[in-house]
């Protein structure tokens, strides 16, 4: 088991190095970013300056060398003090340091360097970012789980029927809509359509209303059982209220027109972040912003949960012990929860990491949109930048989480099936 | 409580929205305490029927036509859904035929039983994992607390069968319904379960309603027997009667479709014949006398196959944890052209890593194997090639050896193009003829054909390049007993005609004798016994042997 983890994390090691290798040259090979953080007129002199404090008047490759030994938890060091590679106790958080002969061998916390725009350490600006992401990809997975199963195993068992379709239609839509069109479209009627009090026409309502309760009367008279055809006469009188209601409007029947429900508005804001500042009270918590950009981020994956969680599920259905289960005389719901979605949920488990993975890193464009403070937003600003060092650092993080995710989705796997537990 | 547990009056039933009917006007009964075999072949709706006495069926897609189910007395099919449910599991159980995939993969065994008892009965948790461990030994499970603690795929196949019965007897239900236990079982393991199935029905005097193809294992545990072809009744009544003196021609040649222990006739009766569908086959039977004077006359010529100290192991794991497998061990024995030598062992035993050793599908760890006088361990390309040629290898299962996608002309031609034969298209016609297929079936695709025409194609694919030599690995196991007995007609008439060599692999002892000339017995990887085929049966040698011949069912 131990060897199993060990041998994934020198695995996952191999692809952090690769991705921080590839990213490196690809920024170094760019433009100069001493260009964009100087005024123009400035003189060489300057310029010359802040090459040589970030160790740009270096080629790339030794920049890319001391940059790897800075990020390298086990490192070597320069006993001499105005060597670049010196052991500085101030910048660097050291554990414990060996010295053999000149060199300096130091056993440390990843170091990011500093940004080149407000030479903070990187550490602490994803250390101030990251939060922000992380409970934002968090609250999104975990609506699309809860409501993605859900959604999936109301459609397995209504196969063909009309929450099916419905959830196929919404999943489409969820999938294939863009993240950046998404984010615009939440926002724009979450956090202005719906901003204050709303109405909505009563009439699709009503018409279901009449229709399903025309439907129960004739199953009760006819002896079928009480769901038979329900589904389909209340979109069939959802659709007559909603052209009922575009007649009257058309009309001009205003007192037709006007029979409305007064939906209480959201009164979310467009943007903003986990925590606002206030003026008088410093940094608050606003869990109220949350919602827009989570149910943003949450779609897509909810859209891939439920197809999966449906397709998972009435395959499982079809299995041989799942006959045995009926043979049992168990009640339906304990067949399913027990016997089938357990079963059913490897390919969801496997989709829910991916996605998360991603939903931390790929939060760019719903974080630029909704202005939310986090790691996507945060490397928006620095690549707009050429800010170097905060990029290779989120690039770092982003690499290093996708790594940990998918170690701790493979053990996830074997608590769920004890075929794939791996033994010794 | 009513003398009759299950009654079944006039059910014809079917699925589909069209009015194709799988059962037609089935009516039988089980009394209380009693055992009630339906035998019958695939297709012939016994397990329609079972189901539909359990409610296990959704309905639609299933319907039924018209009939009476009853149970206790009271009519199953006038109760709601909700009352099914219940009686379900508390009155009537079931066993399923694939003990593999009918247990829950994710929970555990102690578990999917206890489960059943809290579903039913009013009873702590505490008394009912102590219970299922009763039940657990009661089902003669070797170690019932690591049993109760296993996941399903720790346990063995009959392990898991067992499990499964324990399950169905945990509510002391009055009525078992058995559908095929044992038919995917090994023979000494299947003698077992149906030792252990008659027990448990006679100690908790159950009605149990047990399904099966085999008249064989009828013979041993039921009192009744019920005979069905194509969804109908063709005959029923006490099981003496049933075996001993059959009135229904389908009856008359399922019993003597099988291969007889005692004697050898030249070709096997099959269940058409009886029905009058086509002319009798051959039958007259070989003397002892002669065959040893054929078998003499064989071992005169140059083995064709020599195997000498075959050994194969597998290596798992590393250092401390490291663990040898050996798949095969030390196997020596020879083939003679023209004959037809028989490989019987249970599952594991190595048969098929043998076979595929010697087609150099493998590579063995040591010994070798020499095939007309040509190591098949060291022939380079051409040689490979040729030998590929001639020796051939025909699968279990006709479902899963041929390509879906392919017509069975394309899968003929594709051998026969990729070694070069002159004439495919003329070949694959003769190829149809040879083994009794219509020449339009060359346009189809498998899913067309049924299983025994399947298996008819790919032994045409394997005559194709007109092999000398033939492994034949449980080509049969997974056929109809009638078809069966066809797929082995075919299977000599092409030896005779051609003089084809064979090796006979199967797990059933009385098909294996009646194929071969010597028979090669084996167990974990090593050679139990070898020897001619009739000495071998009725005069066995070693102990493992003997418990082979006695599992045979109705033995």
């Amino acid at each position: 088991m131990l060897k199993y983890i060990l041998s994934k994390l020198t695995y996952g090691l191999l692809v952090l190095w690769g991705v921080v290798t590839v990213v490196f040259f690809i920024f170094s090979l760019g433009g100069d970013p001493v260009e964009n953080l100087v005024a123009e007129n400035s003189t060489q002199e300057v310029k010359d300056a802040i090459r040589e404090k970030f160790n740009l008047d270096l080629p790339v490759g030794e920049r890319y060398l001391l940059y790897l030994n800075d990020i390298s938890p086990i490192s070597v060091h320069s006993t001499n003090e105005s060597s670049r590679y010196f052991l500085d106790e101030k910048q660097y958080s050291v554990a414990a340091s060996v010295q053999v002969g000149s060199k300096t061998i130091a056993l440390k916390a990843p170091f990011l360097s500093r940004s080149y725009i407000s030479e903070r350490s990187v550490t602490e600006i994803i250390g101030d970012a990251l939060p922000g992401t992380g409970v934002l990809a968090l609250v999104a997975i975990i609506f699309a789980i809860i409501v993605g199963i859900s959604i999936g195993v109301l459609s397995a068992l209504n196969k063909d029927g009309l929450v099916d379709r419905l959830a196929l239609v919404l999943s489409v839509l969820g999938m294939s809509g863009p993240s950046f069109f998404m984010a615009i479209l939440v926002a724009w009627v979450g956090g202005y359509l719906w901003y204050e009090s709303t109405t909505l026409t009563a009439w699709p309502v009503v018409f279901m209303l009449l229709f399903v309760s025309a439907g129960l009367w004739r199953n009760r008279r006819t002896g079928k059982a009480w769901s038979v055809g329900l589904g389909r006469l209340s979109l069939l009188g959802f659709l007559i209220g909603v052209g009922f209601w575009l007649m009257a409007s058309f009309l001009l029947l205003d007192n037709l027109s006007d029979f409305a429900f007064h939906l209480p508005g959201t009164g979310l804001s467009m943007t903003g972040s986990l925590y606002d500042v206030d003026i008088w009270k410093g940094q608050v918590l606003n869990l109220k912003n949350l919602i827009l950009p989570a149910l943003t981020l949450g779609i897509r994956p909810l859209a891939v949960i439920v197809q999966l969680t449906r397709n998972s599920l009435l395959e499982v259905m079809q299995q041989d012990y799942i006959r045995t289960a009926r043979a049992k005389g168990l009640k339906e719901s304990a067949i399913i929860w027990r016997h089938a979605l357990k079963n059913a949920l490897n390919p969801v488990i496997t989709a829910i990491s991916g996605w998360f993975a991603s939903m931390l890193a790929g939060a760019v464009f719903v974080e630029f949109v909704f202005g939310w403070k986090g790691l996507g937003l945060e490397t928006y600003n620095a690549l707009e930048k050429d800010d170097l060092p905060v990029v290779m650092g989120s690039v770092v993080v982003i690499a290093s989480i996708f790594v940990v995710i998918n170690i701790l989705t493979d053990l996830l796997y074997g608590v769920i099936d004890p075929r794939v537990r791996i033994s010794k | 409580m009513n003398k009759v547990a299950l009654n079944i009056e006039h059910l014809s039933a079917g699925f589909g929205e069209n009015d194709q009917l799988a059962i037609q006007d089935i009516s039988f009964q089980v009394d209380h305490g009693q055992c009630l075999a339906v035998v019958g072949e695939s297709g012939s709706g016994k397990s329609v029927t079972s189901l539909h006495a359990m409610g296990l069926l959704p309905m639609p897609p299933a319907f039924i036509r018209e009939g009476k189910i009853q149970f206790d007395g009271q009519s199953v099919l006038d109760l709601d859904l909700e009352e099914r449910r219940k009686l379900r599991g508390k009155s009537m159980a079931m066993v399923f035929q694939e003990p593999m995939s009918s247990l829950n993969p994710v929970l555990k065994c102690g578990f999917q039983v206890e489960e059943m008892l809290s579903e039913h009965e009013e009873i702590s948790k505490k008394e009912a994992q102590e219970k299922v461990l009763k039940l657990f030994a009661q089902v003669k499970l070797p170690d019932p607390k690591r049993a109760f603690d296993s996941y399903p795929h720790e346990l063995s196949g009959g392990q898991k069968q067992r499990v499964m019965i324990a399950m169905a007897i945990a509510c002391k239900p009055a009525l078992l319904i058995a559908d095929e236990p044992t038919t995917a079982l090994d023979v000494t393991v299947q003698k077992e379960i149906i030792l252990l199935l008659k027990d448990l029905q006679q100690h908790h005097n159950m009605a149990l309603l047990f399904i099966t193809h085999d008249l064989g294992v009828v013979a041993e545990i039921a009192d009744q027997v019920v005979v069905m072809r194509k969804g109908q009744v063709v005959e029923q009544g006490d099981v003496q009667t049933i075996l001993s003196n059959p009135t229904h021609p389908y009856t008359r040649g399922l019993i003597a479709c099988r291969p007889p222990w005692d004697s050898r006739p030249h070709r096997l009766p099959t269940v058409q014949q009886f029905l009058g569908e086509v002319p009798p086959v051959d039958a007259t039977l070989t003397s002892a006398h002669d065959r040893l004077r054929m078998l003499n006359s064989m071992q005169q010529k140059t083995p064709l196959l020599e195997v000498d100290g075959l050994t194969k192991t597998y290596i798992s794991g590393k250092g401390k944890g490291k663990h040898v497998v050996h798949a095969i061990k030390d196997v020596t024995f020879n083939v003679f052209p023209g004959e037809t030598l028989g490989l019987v062992g249970e599952s594991g035993c190595g048969k098929t890593t043998l076979s595929r050793c010697l087609l150099r599908l493998i590579e063995p760890t040591q010994g070798s194997a020499h095939f007309d006088g040509e190591s098949i361990a060291n022939m380079d390309s051409a040689k490979l090639r040729s030998f590929r040629k001639s020796a051939q290898l025909i699968f279990q299962d006709p479902f899963a050896s041929l390509n879906p996608r392919m017509t069975i002309e394309n899968a003929l031609m594709e051998v026969m193009r990729v070694h070069g034969i002159d004439q495919p298209k003329k070949r694959a016609l003769e190829l149809m003829d040879e083994v009794g297929l219509p020449a339009d079936s060359l346009q189809r695709y498998p899913h067309e054909f049924s299983g025994g025409q399947r298996q008819r194609i790919v032994i045409a694919r394997a005559l194709a390049l007109r092999p000398k030599f033939i492994i034949c690995d449980e080509s049969v196991s997974a056929l109809d007993v009638s078809v069966q007995a066809q797929v082995l007609n075919l299977l000599n008439d092409l030896k005779e005609k051609y003089g084809l060599t064979y090796i006979f692999i199967s797990h059933d002892l009385s098909v294996v004798r009646y194929m071969s000339d010597r028979i090669l017995v084996m167990n974990q990887g090593l050679v139990e016994e070898f020897g001619e085929a009739d000495k071998l049966c009725t005069t066995p040698q070693s102990a493992y042997t003997k418990k082979l011949i006695n599992s045979i069912p109705g033995h």
